[in-house]
């Protein structure tokens, strides 16, 4: 499904005192089936612009349409709902929204919002625990008595229960260690690819960008930088280096050994494998 | 969640932030004492023009005050019209059962509302130019006596300042917590009061869970860092008393006078 902003500005209120339009003249297009990555410092509205998609943010200006549903400063609770429905978010930390008194009621929690039926309930979450790996012995168990990895499985287990076509991930293996880490994101990326849906994920790692992304949007300061493809991101040092994003592993290897050697790589690696390839190709191993 | 003004403190350096906060928050109590004596007119005039005098005095812009009246209004003017169809007095102007609109009704009225009013925007000044921190620590000195009827002060004062300091951190969670609910299709606010009573289970429970696995982290690094109970304490803040402060003291005795002279 689409998403489109179009020329968005958007307050953000922190605090007593109002900050003006911290989201300036947002213009964009996610295309349907892309895996885009939101990247830049900490404080550019990365998160806010994922909240513009749900309607959890109003625009104040401008106009976000997601599919055809178009928000503009005043949106109805229908069209709310309708997009909240076809929209899953997952926040940073999501096991904090776990509430329930078992895991099978906090992921019934959204499909009964979402008016499902309970049958209907019952097959989805049998899908979404294969999906996600969750056991079937777990339903029964309060969410508070799992492991940090595992509420962070209910939890995103709880967001894809709802069937959206679009996913927008806010650091969504932020403090999980490197296996469950790789776990929770490959499982994503599988889900993305599976099931063709359109995926937005702010992240801190470039390497999560390099191997998982289509196209990243960088922002700085509540603006959208730049919006390219990954390669061609990575490609731009100078870019790079103006927001301060740093390269992914791979790519940042391949700068080292340049640099001892002397000698420059026909192209610029984003993955180990690609990096490997591309040394056995030049003969330089 | 950004409705909430009281207890929020806004930085700055006027002649009210640079009081002693344990002048502060004594004036202030004693203010709200005073503001019950306030029997004649011209008693409600001076103490009213004195409490925007002190809150032009924070320079924090009074849009901010009229917001921390805003979520108790309806309790206010409820009292209000309460006193008012209540109290007889003077010429009648309207008179139904027991309801009555008199002269003196509508003033006995006005002085509730003035009295609300004045304690919210006095309370306001207090938490506004004072860091809760400092509150606390004027909390502890005031509260000191206690210790000789074995109060544990010491604890008591570092509860409360833990509590204060976790205040913002609670409502920028609660709001996540919303927010990530309302994601997943909550819809807040909608229904009978049962639903929407209801509808806080969602939101109230991941913060308790959240916060009790907090305490249990800060009970263990208090622990770590060598927190002892009952032990006696140096401070690494001191209150300084100044000369503004007596200047205040001075003003609080002049205002107990002027009220006593209209009372007698």
């Amino acid at each position: 499904m689409n998403i489109t902003f179009n020329r968005v500005s958007a307050n953000y209120q922190l605090g007593p005192i109002k900050q003006e339009n911290i989201l300036r003249d947002l213009t964009a297009e996610v295309l349907p089936g892309s895996f885009t990555a939101v990247i830049g410092p900490t404080g550019a509205g990365k998160s806010s612009l994922l909240k513009l998609i749900n309607g959890l943010l109003l625009p104040s200006v401008g106009e976000v349409s997601v599919g055809e549903v178009v928000f503009t400063a005043k949106a109805s609770k229908e069209a709310l709902k309708q997009v909240r429905k076809r929209v899953g978010m997952a926040f940073q930390f999501p096991e904090h929204q776990l509430f329930a008194d078992t895991v099978y009621e906090d992921l019934a929690f959204g499909p009964r919002n979402f008016n499902m039926s309970e049958k209907e309930i019952e097959t989805t979450i049998k899908e979404v625990c294969q999906l996600t790996g969750i056991d079937r012995s777990l339903l029964e168990r309060s969410p508070f008595s799992l492991s940090g990895g595992q509420q962070r499985r209910v939890a995103i287990a709880g967001i894809l229960a709802t069937k959206p076509d679009i996913l927008v991930l806010d650091e969504p293996a932020a403090g999980l260690d490197p296996e469950a880490k790789k776990q929770i994101l490959d499982m994503l990326y599988d889900l993305h690819t599976a099931e063709k849906l359109t995926t937005l994920m702010v992240t801190h790692d470039m390497d999560d960008v390099a191997y998982y992304a289509d196209d990243a949007i960088v922002m700085a300061e509540g603006q959208i930088k730049a919006h390219q493809d990954v390669r061609t991101l990575f490609a731009n040092q100078d870019l790079l280096d103006q927001y301060q994003l740093d390269v992914p592993t791979a790519l940042s290897l391949q700068q080292q050994l340049e640099a001892a050697k002397g000698q420059r790589l026909k192209n610029r690696a984003l993955t180990l494998t690609e990096l490997a390839n591309g040394l056995i190709e030049e003969g330089w191993v | 969640m950004n409705r909430l003004i009281i207890g929020r403190y806004f930085p700055g350096n006027s002649l009210i932030h640079q009081l002693d906060p344990r002048f502060k928050l004594i004036f202030v109590l004693y203010f709200i004492g005073l503001l019950f004596f306030l029997d004649h007119f011209f008693l409600q005039v001076i103490f009213f023009i004195l409490t925007l005098v002190i809150m032009m005095m924070t320079r924090v812009s009074l849009s901010i005050y009229i917001r921390g009246v805003r979520p108790l209004i309806w309790l206010i003017l409820f009292a209000t019209v309460l006193r008012i169809i209540t109290t007889r007095g003077g010429v009648v102007y309207f008179d139904v059962g027991f309801l009555t609109v008199s002269h003196f009704g509508l003033l006995s009225g006005l002085y509730t509302f003035l009295r609300f009013i004045e304690m919210i925007f006095i309370s306001t000044v207090l938490t506004l130019t004072t860091k809760p921190i400092d509150l606390t620590d004027a909390i502890y000195f005031l509260l000191k006596p206690l210790r000789y009827l074995y109060v544990p002060v010491e604890e008591l004062s570092l509860m409360l300042s833990i509590a204060l300091r976790f205040i913002p951190n609670l409502l920028d969670e609660t709001e996540k917590v919303m927010n990530a609910q309302r994601a997943r299709g909550m819809v807040f606010g909608e229904g009978n009061l049962l639903e929407q009573m209801r509808a806080l289970t969602p939101l109230v429970l991941p913060l308790f869970a959240h916060s009790l696995k907090r305490a249990e982290d800060m009970a263990d690094v208090l622990e770590v860092k060598g927190y002892k109970s009952g032990e006696k304490r140096t401070h690494y803040r001191a209150l300084i008393w100044g000369f503004k402060d007596t200047l205040g003291v001075v003003l609080m005795l002049v205002l107990m006078l002027v009220v006593i002279s209209f009372n007698i």
